[in-house]
């Protein structure tokens, strides 16, 4: 009897003792094979290498901007969205989760850390991107984001996030300016991919977001009495100086050897996005070819040239803004930024990549906006053949040229860019001379940002590479620097177009985000009255009028929206676009559209709901304030 | 090797029969049955006020040691105690008288191997005789459970051997997770997982549980090791076994052996598999398009085959016949109170597709000691390997890619003139084509698994009226999965080969104790029962996964011929524990009624402090009508019981659901990012509510049986895992508690001996029906819809869950309708228009599910069968659509030689919601377009009202009379022939209309009625025998 009770009591006993320290026997819901906290310094690589985000919807934007033209995201290219799909969302994917938290995390750890230069690179990347983000979506999450718990988010009007991507801009140079005791060695250097950790090269990108930030309300009435030109002027001053300060994203590249294909250039030809989906758009060819034809104001036809050049069968406008290389080929009229920016089939053995003579003879074809067959000629891909990207086989683009290489840097923002806001702000002060400089400062970094990435080919292996070496390249930029175009301009001839459309060569292609904020703060040269363009002021369900190239306030020459009044651009937008041209892109869709669809439709003056909100034009391009009705 | 293992068993089994002690006579005898003269075996025969006792064995007969003047007790269950005082002869003959009122004890086996009164018991309670299972002639018991258990449905993945099963007691009770019954082997919780393939190293690159589906663990265990089988449904068994239990128990409890003369059986089977029912291949149109022949194409919408084309049956290619055989061996023995048995069992078998296998030994040991009077012992030690190659399924697999291959070509000849490279057919230009023999014969798809599950309890009585019970068990195993594909199964033979494995280890310790105390007070009118119990369990998995592509030699499958520099491995570990309390009352009065309260709280280490303690209470009464005095004027009603409970269970959270999770980016530079789920320090457990009420009873001298339920339950604050809001939360994925549910339906069992002669002619009918509905009645206003992505798998059908509509919805692109409900036509092409958001389509659960089992038995014959049905069901028929966008059927020549068709609907041209809609007159043909409109829309593959009826099992056996086997060794021989899913009727007019497009590992409301290219159970032949040796 004793025998059994106690060994009943000992056995609860031992139980009851095995199970005092209850909470750590429970404490057992942490990863243990990944990290719970990392160092701030190790979120650096992945929140800068996001932005290759900013090419997967460069794939909507370049078609929008006459770039690009595309077989792939049609519906871009034809103003209109992709219903049901995530396309054109990446920047929002990037902003909310793959920068997101990390980049939160990174910036409060090293706040609280004391660590003020990764927190002000912190900040000058968050502002960065949300810059971007509400440029491109217009209406974005910022007040409610990331507040744990909700399960819906309401939107902020643009003009309550622009002060505050200036904020961030702003704490981003405060805190680049401090000093900072923390001894880095090589976490910083070796983990930021765009400046190796350079604190006066961030602060200087800081700035550069905050002209960028500024420039884009150029439209707006108040532009120059508020200030605001005044402050795109004092941003730019302190933003980049020379190419060396352009803002780049280094990538492993390696092809298919790399360990992660995602380590290669979304544009390379490895990860085949570009192939031969996306090509360059007839618009594109015209500007930088110096063939922006000549319209017939009465039919809308080009009018056929008499000189019986095959190549090129129409008249040329009378004046061109970039240069009239396609026609003559004297010193200083020649913009070798064709040679490596446009691809053309011409010598694909790689023969003349050095030979100036034949360099000028190029023949270069332009498509349409969802076809490669364009009113004169078929456009080859990026790398330059009229077949999809290949890397290997006897005839292949090798891992590809210029900015479209495997190993090529992500471009996020440029010297020559900030020169050209610079000229531009100047420009609405009625500082002529002063946007001259710049103009042609901006000219001159890009001809040096465009040598910069120049991989010359294999002479006589049709393997890959720039068609172009870049000592005959900068021979040439030379010449067109000092000519006519650039330096040689007459001041009394130089205009805004040539500020906006040389800044458009200049972000071309990897820059259409920024360049589509200039050409819909300008309304896409739509011809109305009064403020902004609407349905029966601008256009109507079939068609939309645009300026003539004649009419001195157009500033994209040559540049006709789909359902314009010229030939070739006779189409019409989607009926549910009730005859807009698209204006912003729709946020993701799986992530708003799906799941956070009550607050999309409260938006005014377009319900996010609407099916033609992607027309609804965002808060920078209105001169005055939005509507407030729907 | 094999055989030696059953030699060392068998040896060791026979080393147990010890003999018995001496005494001064031995008295024999033969126990039978009173009414049917038949022979009772497991009679318990005690010399009373003596330790000593023995039990009848298989043909009733007895042996004892007594000496003159004792008296001998005869007890059995439900059978009048006799006792006889030992003569001056040797010889007892026994025949005892049923009794009702012991009928009235019979006891289940439940909580935690203890047993309880089942007249107490206040919810539904099914036992499922063991023998039936060793009968269904399934290899797998979890699969031989469809349609015996009202309520219970059990889906399978598709006929191939080793298929994932999955089991649903009343209802699911979780939109996003587990909803399978917990099993319980003698107290211990069984780990019954089915592999995910995105946990191979991959990610779901290749596989998920759309195209590949892993066998259940549940499927180890040996059905000849299952004595007896408790399914216990709602949510009132949780508060014992606790949240595991949330969608009922199924409680196992394994033999022990008998003690006595030793017993060896032996018994096999041997099986035959041949796959039908497939859907014809038209062979009127070729390759093409619009009419025109181009072998570009895969799709049949060319011109007509040339006369005399031969043609190959493409799909008979990858068929055989699959073959099992099954070895089973047992010894049993043991002297007084002590018993052994131990068992081997050896199944091995091919599937219908050629190169499918499915393995599995089972050894088993296990016994039990009464030590003291006031301790006793059980234990139990079960090993199990399992091994299985298997084809991928849906469009991935062989059925899909045969179908698609031209007919024109002989697919079996499947290798290149090289002996290498995969050959691609001839017409044929385009070299996209997979052939899927190439593939069973080159790809490697293959688990393998090493199980052990012990459980070891000990009971103490340290007073009377009090016992202690302490439980501990251990499940363990280990797993290996490897998905392998050749370099050349690829377009153009240019893959460069994937090699992938996963070694997942999962570890499951339990420990039970449970202390009660149980007496009857005021002259024996008031019993009362109390325990107490304290448990713990932890469910560790311990997992690595390595990928490598690059094959060197092609035809190597190893990781270590892969290109080093693609070669990555991953690790995932992860450990949920739970601890709680117990605590039962039972309080009976007269035997006629009861009330039992429960309660059970849970401390759970998934959920963060706040939150991680819950309590979950149950109540339920029963009321034996029958022993109201007024009851005796009804005869007819020998037993008839009244019950109801209403219980509550809570839910934790998966592991790892907390905190966000830190992976390494796979971008230039690496470091950290967050992975796709975001934080929830706030989740907190489900809490399901369950209601039910029935009544029970034996009718006509216990003939008629019968066991009516109705229940409701509510499922609140359900736990959805991996559901998706908008980024602003900085994430892509979240936990969270989102959306209430209720459901209801009822169980309804009758069986009944139809003839019981008492010339021993006997036939039995029985029938369970039951019926479940459920509706949405919460989900936040943000969502419109939680749907599983993986069955998404036909148009764009999935399993949609939206407000206001059952949990096991279709959703789809339905046709926009005007408001009188027509369809609008697009007066431009005269098409149907579909709405681009999704809707409710149907509803996938049946209006009934019903089975009906028969067997009738005379002398040693008996033959059973088993049919399992359902009635009023949606099925999409996946398949149908596919071979109509491929031009496959001859359903779809039908279409393309109708000629022009004019849609019926009204045009949507503004005047469609007025009185008068201009009715489409818009002729459309077919052949203007391509393979598109034969593909029609959403709701055209919704087939509603599918009734169904499957004839599982047909058995035949005969029981060679003993008397013919008296100058053998043979004690008992049984022989059988058997078949399984012999026929179906059904108007569905798809492959599978129990169809499932995902494996079991995709939870929630599964893929059950979604037939994508289902391979559906082959039609199987058995012959075996058992026979136990003297």
């Amino acid at each position: 009897m004793i025998k059994k009770i106690s060994l009943s009591v000992m056995l609860l006993a031992s139980l009851l003792f095995a199970t005092t320290s209850c909470d750590d026997y429970l404490d057992v819901n942490t990863n243990i094979d990944g990290p719970t906290y990392v160092p701030g310094y190790l979120y650096l690589a992945g929140i800068i290498q996001s932005y290759q985000g900013l090419y997967y919807d460069g794939r909507a934007t370049a078609p929008l901007t006459q770039m690009m033209g595309t077989t792939s995201f049609t519906t871009f290219a034809t103003n209109y969205y992709s219903e049901g799909s995530d396309n054109g969302g990446e920047l929002w994917r990037m902003t909310y989760w793959l920068q997101g938290m990390n980049l939160e995390n990174m910036i409060n750890q090293s706040i609280e850390g004391e660590n003020w230069t990764l927190a002000g690179i912190g900040y000058a990347i968050k502002a960065f991107s949300w810059d971007q983000l509400t440029k491109i979506n217009g209406e974005i999450i910022l007040k409610e984001a990331f507040e744990p718990g909700r399960l819906s988010f309401d939107y902020d009007y643009q003009y309550d996030v622009y002060p505050q991507v200036r904020k961030w801009a702003y704490q981003a140079i405060k805190y680049l300016e401090m000093q900072d005791n923390t001894v880095y060695g090589t976490t910083i250097s070796a983990n930021d991919y765009i400046y190796g950790g350079n604190k006066d090269k961030w602060i200087k990108f800081a700035y550069g977001v905050l002209a960028r930030n500024f420039i884009s309300l150029s439209c707006k009435t108040d532009f120059v009495t508020s200030g605001l030109a005044d402050s795109a002027i004092y941003c730019a001053q302190r933003s980049f100086q020379s190419t060396s300060d352009d803002a780049t994203v280094t990538v492993a590249g390696g092809g298919k050897g790399a360990a992660q294909s995602a380590y290669n250039n979304f544009w390379g030809t490895f990860r085949e996005n570009l192939t031969y989906s996306y090509f360059q758009h007839e618009y594109a060819v015209q500007v930088m070819t110096g063939t922006v034809p000549k319209y017939d104001e009465s039919t809308g036809n080009k009018v056929v040239n008499t000189i019986g050049n095959t190549y090129y069968p129409y008249e040329p406008a009378d004046k061109q803004i970039i240069c009239d290389t396609a026609i003559f080929s004297q010193t200083g009229h020649f913009d070798p930024r064709v040679a490596v920016k446009l691809a053309t089939t011409d010598d694909p053995n790689y023969l003349n990549m050095s030979n100036i003579i034949q360099i000028k003879k190029r023949r270069y074809f332009g498509g349409a906006f969802t076809s490669a067959t364009g009113p004169i000629g078929t456009a080859p891909s990026f790398f330059g053949r009229n077949e999809k990207s290949l890397y290997t086989g006897a005839v292949n683009d090798g891992s590809g040229r210029w900015l479209y290489r495997d190993n090529a840097p992500y471009i996020m923002m440029t010297c020559a860019e900030i020169k050209f806001v610079l000229a531009e702000a100047y420009w609405k002060k009625n500082m002529k001379q002063e946007a001259f400089d710049a103009f042609r400062a901006g000219v001159k970094a890009d001809l040096a940002f465009t040598a910069k990435y120049i991989t010359p080919g294999t002479g006589g292996s049709p393997t890959g590479g720039d068609k172009i070496t870049a000592a005959v390249f900068t021979t040439m930029a030379n010449e067109y620097a000092a000519g006519p175009y650039v330096d040689n301009l007459a001041l009394a001839d130089f205009t805004l177009s040539h500020i906006m459309m040389q800044k458009w060569v200049a972000l071309y292609p990897w820059g259409s985000n920024e360049a589509w904020v200039d050409m819909r703060k300008y309304q896409y040269d739509i011809a109305y009255t009064g403020d902004y363009p609407k349905s029966g002021n601008g256009w109507d369900l079939s068609s939309v009028s645009m300026k003539w190239d004649s009419d001195a306030s157009k500033v994209y020459k040559g540049f006709y929206l789909a359902p314009a009044q010229v030939q070739g651009r006779k189409g019409t937008y989607n009926a549910l676009n009730l005859g807009s041209p698209c204006y912003r892109l729709r946020p993701r869709y799986n992530s708003e559209y799906m799941w956070n669809k009550p607050a999309l439709e409260g938006l005014l003056p377009i319900a996010g709901t609407a099916p033609n909100y992607q027309c609804s034009i965002p808060w920078f391009a209105y001169p005055g304030d939005m509507p407030t009705a729907k | 090797m094999r055989t030696i293992l059953l030699t060392c068993l068998t040896a060791l089994g026979l080393l147990l029969s010890v003999s018995v002690m001496a005494q001064t006579k031995t008295v024999t005898g033969t126990v039978t049955d009173a009414d049917t003269k038949e022979t009772l075996p497991g009679v318990n025969v005690v010399v009373k006020g003596t330790t000593i006792g023995v039990m009848t064995d298989a043909k009733g007969a007895y042996s004892i040691k007594a000496s003159e003047g004792q008296v001998l007790q005869f007890s059995s269950i439900g059978y009048i105690t006799q006792e006889i005082t030992v003569g001056s002869g040797n010889l007892i003959d026994v025949a005892l008288a049923t009794n009702v009122q012991t009928l009235n004890e019979v006891v289940v086996t439940a909580e935690f191997g203890m047993k309880r009164v089942e007249r107490s018991i206040g919810s539904s309670v099914q036992t499922i005789k063991t023998t039936e299972i060793a009968e269904s002639g399934r290899d797998n018991f979890v699969a031989a459970l469809q349609g015996r258990v009202a309520g219970m449905n059990v889906g399978s993945s598709s006929g191939a051997p080793g298929a994932s099963t999955t089991v649903i007691l009343r209802s699911i009770t979780s939109i996003s997770g587990n909803n399978q019954p917990l099993y319980v082997v003698d107290g211990i919780p069984m780990n019954n997982s089915t592999f995910d393939p995105l946990s191979l190293a991959d990610g779901g690159t290749n596989f998920s549980v759309r195209n590949l589906d892993f066998s259940s663990r549940g499927n180890d265990i040996n059905p000849a090791d299952i004595e007896s089988m408790t399914v216990l449904k709602g949510a009132a068994a949780a508060a014992l076994y606790g949240s595991d239990a949330s969608n009922g128990a199924i409680i196992i409890t394994t033999k022990k052996g008998t003690a006595g003369a030793g017993k060896i059986s032996y018994d096999n089977s041997f099986r035959w598999d041949n796959a039908y029912g497939y859907p014809d291949i038209q062979d009127k149109y070729a390759n093409g398009a619009y009419g025109y022949t181009n072998w570009y194409y895969t799709t049949r919408y060319g011109g007509l085959y040339p006369e005399g084309t031969k043609f190959y049956d493409n799909v008979g290619a990858l068929l055989q016949t699959g073959f099992t055989s099954r070895h089973a061996l047992s010894v049993e023995g043991g002297a007084g109170k002590t018993s052994l048995r131990a068992s081997a069992s050896w199944l091995d078998g091919t599937g219908i597709i050629k190169t499918t296998k499915y393995s599995k030994l089972n050894i088993t040991l296990s016994g039990r000691s009464e030590i003291k009077k006031w301790l006793s012992v059980e234990g139990s030690m079960q090993y199990a390997a399992v091994e299985n190659n298997k084809a991928p399924l849906g469009t991935d697999g062989p059925l899909y890619l045969a179908m698609r291959w031209p007919q024109v070509d002989n697919m079996a000849d499947y290798m290149d003139a090289d002996g290498m490279h995969m050959r691609y057919p001839n017409y044929y230009i385009d070299t996209d084509l997979l052939n899927p023999l190439y593939g069973l014969y080159k790809n490697k798809l293959y688990d393998k698994s090493d199980r052990v599950i012990t459980a070891l309890s000990a009971n103490f009585t340290p007073v009377r009226n009090t016992f202690l019970r302490v439980q501990m068990g251990w499940d363990v195993g280990m797993q290996s999965y490897i998905q392998g594909k050749h370099p050349y199964y690829s377009a153009a033979n240019a893959g460069t080969g994937v090699y992938e494995s996963t070694k997942r280890n999962f570890s499951d310790p339990t420990i039970n104790v449970i202390a009660g105390y149980s007496n009857e007070f005021f002259n024996k009118k008031l019993s009362f029962s109390a325990q107490f119990g304290y448990h713990q369990q932890e469910n560790s998995v311990n997992q690595l996964s390595s990928y490598g592509t690059g094959f060197m030699v092609v035809d190597m499958m190893s990781i270590n011929n892969c290109t080093s520099t693609t070669v990555s491995s991953s690790q995932k570990n992860t450990k949920r524990r739970i601890q709680a309390l117990s605590g039962q009352i039972e309080l009976g009065y007269n035997k006629m009624a009861y009330l039992t309260l429960r309660g059970r709280n849970d401390w759970s280490s998934t959920l963060m402090p706040d939150n991680r303690v819950y309590f979950y209470p149950a109540v339920e009464g029963s009321f034996i009508l029958t022993e109201m005095p007024f009851m005796d004027a009804v005869p007819q009603i020998t037993y008839m019981k009244l019950r109801g409970s209403i219980a509550q269970v809570g839910k934790d959270a998966p592991p790892l659901s907390i905190y966000p999770q830190l992976i390494v980016t796979g971008l230039t530079g690496g470091g950290y990012r967050y992975d796709f789920t975001g934080p929830n320090l706030k989740l907190k457990p489900e809490m399901n509510t369950s209601k039910e009420v029935g009544v029970e009873g034996r009718l006509f001298h216990d003939r008629v049986n019968f066991d009516f339920t109705y229940f409701w339950t509510h499922c609140a604050d359900q736990i959805i895992n991996g559901f998706r809001l908008s980024y602003g939360t900085g994430f892509v994925l979240n936990n969270m508690n989102l959306g209430d549910f209720k459901t209801w339906g009822y169980e309804a069992h009758i069986d009944g001996d139809i003839i019981s002669k008492p010339n021993g002619l006997k036939w039995n009918l029985g029938i369970n029906i039951s019926h479940t509905g459920s509706d949405v009645t919460y989900l936040p206003p943000n969502v419109t819809e939680y749907y599983n992505a993986y069955t998404w798998n036909t148009g764009n059908i999935r399993n949609g869950i939206m407000m206001h509509h059952p949990v096991t919805s279709l959703t789809g692109q339905a046709y926009t309708r005007n408001d009188a409900g027509q369809i609008l036509i697009d007066p431009t092409t005269g098409l149907p228009k579909v709405n681009s958001t999704w809707s409710v389509l149907g509803n996938r659960e049946p209006k009934v599910r019903f089975g009906i089992q028969t067997n009738a038995s005379y002398k040693g014959l008996r033959l059973s069968a088993m049919f399992a049905g359902r009635l009023g069901a949606t099925v999409v028929n996946g398949t149908k659509r596919s071979m109509m966008q491929s031009g496959l059927s001859w359903e779809s020549v039908k279409l393309r030689e109708k000629g022009p068709v004019v849609f019926n609907g009204v045009l949507k041209d503004g005047l469609e919601n007025t009185t008068n809609p201009t009715e489409n007159n818009i002729s459309v043909s077919y052949n203007n377009y391509g393979a598109s409109i034969y593909t029609g829309y959403d709701e055209d593959w919704i087939e509603k009202d599918v009734n169904y009826l499957r004839l599982q099992e047909l058995r035949l056996s005969y029981a060679i009379p003993e008397k013919m086997l008296l100058k053998t060794p043979l004690a008992t021989t049984t022989l059988f022939v058997a078949g399984n899913d012999l026929l179906t009727w059904t108007n569905y007019s798809g492959i599978d209309a129990v169809g499932n497009t995902v494996s079991a590992a995709a939870g929630g409301t599964g893929g059950e009625g979604m037939d994508v290219w289902s391979l559906p159970n082959p039609r199987g032949f058995s012959l075996g025998l058992s026979v136990t040796f003297k």
